[in-house]
């Protein structure tokens, strides 16, 4: 049986072999397979062991170059850098090296899923900008850019998104469009909050956002009556200092430093996590009994709550009838009562689960 | 044969090797090829499918049945698809990864794709040719060339031991 076989790339088609033709033999049964297929296989596969099957046979050499999914994960690099630091700058023009590699040989027109996650020097900024121009032309669907993986970045600095992304398509000269955008993750990217409300207004599937780190943002307004958006995330973005979320199709919402908080239209919330660090959100405030009325169908509210300074005193506070798991963080000095939760724990009728740490 | 009166609730399929199944609409529309036999009014008698055969469409029809019993949760649906696939061999999850491919079924196609390509994960090349019965028709200077080519897959990966 002969198998359809991709070109070899002329620099490593040995003369010997070009005109041959792959022959399978029976109990090669995987290598049957038609090419789709064998690109959606590999497409499960980490970037590196998806185009290490190249070497498998020749049947092979091309397929890793149509897979869907490039994630560039360097977890082991990190490790080394997180052991020796010194080894950070080498590390990183590795991570470049490589990402720039792969995109130069690969070859589909359509990406489910693009994700870079490294502590990248600022240097890096122009591949970065390359990259994200690589997956948008190629319509992802799940986009994931990380430029910090978690480091405590002493020195450098936070990519800014490009601007030139981000104009409407009128006045834009590219083909960049943020259509098939269903999950948008950006950590330690500097974005102002006028260029997420302009992602919201742009991607009509999107579903899920997560935004850590991500400075320039003073005020942020989610909302709009036809949101996609069934899960949103906010985690440490300094400055900023007022959301408001209003999406109908919205079931889950983390958040954690942010002064004020405001949640309107979320009928399908049932999930909420917030951190009420001093001086950001008012335990009072967000849990005030306006609230119980766009929370209605919460089932899981997960709160962190700081009483260092004065003791809390909720209000009373309406029924959650369809809560069934509450998890409280009590952050306090020793001789804070925990009397002034009273209302909050006994909101919920139903409750199945009660964690207080 | 066109539907007359009203969509019946009901199909019947049937394999390449002539066996017949029944199986509710609800369920058999997972497919979307089966779908669109549906809506253009082609599902009246017997949906002939030519390129599965019978043990392998058994098979299917008993994922769609399962699958479309649970309601709208990613998580269950999920759960039940690992226990749907965990006992199968390879030559099974090839038949089925055909089949699904055939009938555009995009969830049972990712599922069985990810379960193969599990099964590579973390693996040498050679673990990886042994297993699938892979026939290496390089000759070693060709070898050599791509693995050149390719050495920077080898970089900071491990790989399970090569036997």
């Amino acid at each position: 049986m002969v198998g359809k076989r991709f070109r070899i790339d002329r620099k490593l088609q040995p003369k010997k072999c070009a005109k041959r033709c792959y022959v399978v033999v029976d109990n090669d049964r995987i290598s049957r397979l038609p090419d789709d297929i064998l690109v959606t296989i590999l497409s499960f596969l980490p970037v590196k062991q998806a185009a290490r099957t190249s070497v498998l046979s020749s049947r092979w050499i091309n397929l890793w170059k149509h897979i869907s999914r490039l994630d560039f994960d360097a977890e082991s690099a990190l490790v080394k850098i997180a052991i020796d630091y010194n080894l950070h700058s080498e590390e990183s023009c590795k991570y470049v090296e490589w990402v720039n590699r792969v995109i130069q040989s690969h070859k589909a027109e359509t990406l489910k899923e693009f994700r870079v996650c490294f502590d990248l020097s600022p240097s890096a900024e122009n591949a970065i900008t390359q990259w994200l121009e690589f997956a948008l032309l190629r319509h992802v669907e799940k986009l994931d850019l990380d430029v910090s993986a978690g480091s405590l970045r002493v020195y450098t600095r936070d990519y800014a998104f490009p601007e030139k992304f981000l104009k409407p398509r009128s006045q834009s000269s590219s083909c960049i469009d943020f259509k098939s955008l269903k999950a948008l993750s950006l950590k330690c990217v500097k974005l102002s909050g006028e260029a997420i409300e302009f992602f919201l207004r742009n991607c009509p599937f999107l579903e899920k956002l997560v935004l850590r780190n991500v400075n320039g943002i003073s005020n942020l307004e989610v909302c709009g009556p036809s949101l996609a958006l069934k899960h949103l995330e906010i985690w440490f973005c300094a400055k900023l200092k007022s959301v408001r979320v209003s999406g109908p199709n919205l079931t889950s919402f983390y958040s954690s430093h942010v002064e004020v908080l405001l949640l309107e239209n979320v009928p399908m919330l049932v999930e909420l996590h917030v951190n009420c660090m001093p001086y950001s959100v008012s335990i009072q405030r967000l849990l005030s009994p306006a609230l119980s009325s766009v929370v209605s169908r919460l089932e899981i509210l997960s709160l962190d709550i700081y009483a260092y300074i004065k003791e809390i005193n909720l209000p009373t506070f309406p029924e959650l009838p369809k809560l069934k798991k509450l998890v409280i963080q009590y952050w306090a000095t020793e001789d804070k009562s925990l009397m002034g939760l009273t209302p909050l724990i006994r909101a919920p009728p139903y409750l199945e689960e009660f964690v207080l740490k | 044969m066109a539907a007359e009166t009203g969509t019946p609730t009901t199909l019947t399929l049937k394999s390449n090797d002539d066996e017949l199944f029944s199986v509710a609409e609800s369920a058999a529309i997972l497919s979307v090829t089966i779908r669109n036999m549906v809506e253009d009014g082609c599902a009246g008698g017997v949906i002939p499918l030519d390129n599965v055969d019978g043990k392998t469409l058994a098979s299917v029809i008993t994922y769609m049945n399962g699958i479309s019993a649970i309601p709208a949760d990613e998580e269950k649906k999920k759960s039940y698809r690992d226990k749907f696939l965990s006992d199968k061999d390879f030559e099974t999850l090839a038949d089925m990864v055909l089949a699904a491919n055939y009938l555009n079924m995009s969830c049972l196609m990712d599922a069985v794709s990810a379960k193969i390509a599990q099964v590579m994960e973390k693996k040498s090349v050679g673990w990886v040719r042994r297993k699938f019965g892979i026939e290496n028709d390089y000759t070693p200077e060709e070898e050599a060339a791509v693995k050149e080519e390719h050495k920077w897959t080898f970089e900071g990966v491990e790989t399970d031991d090569d036997n």
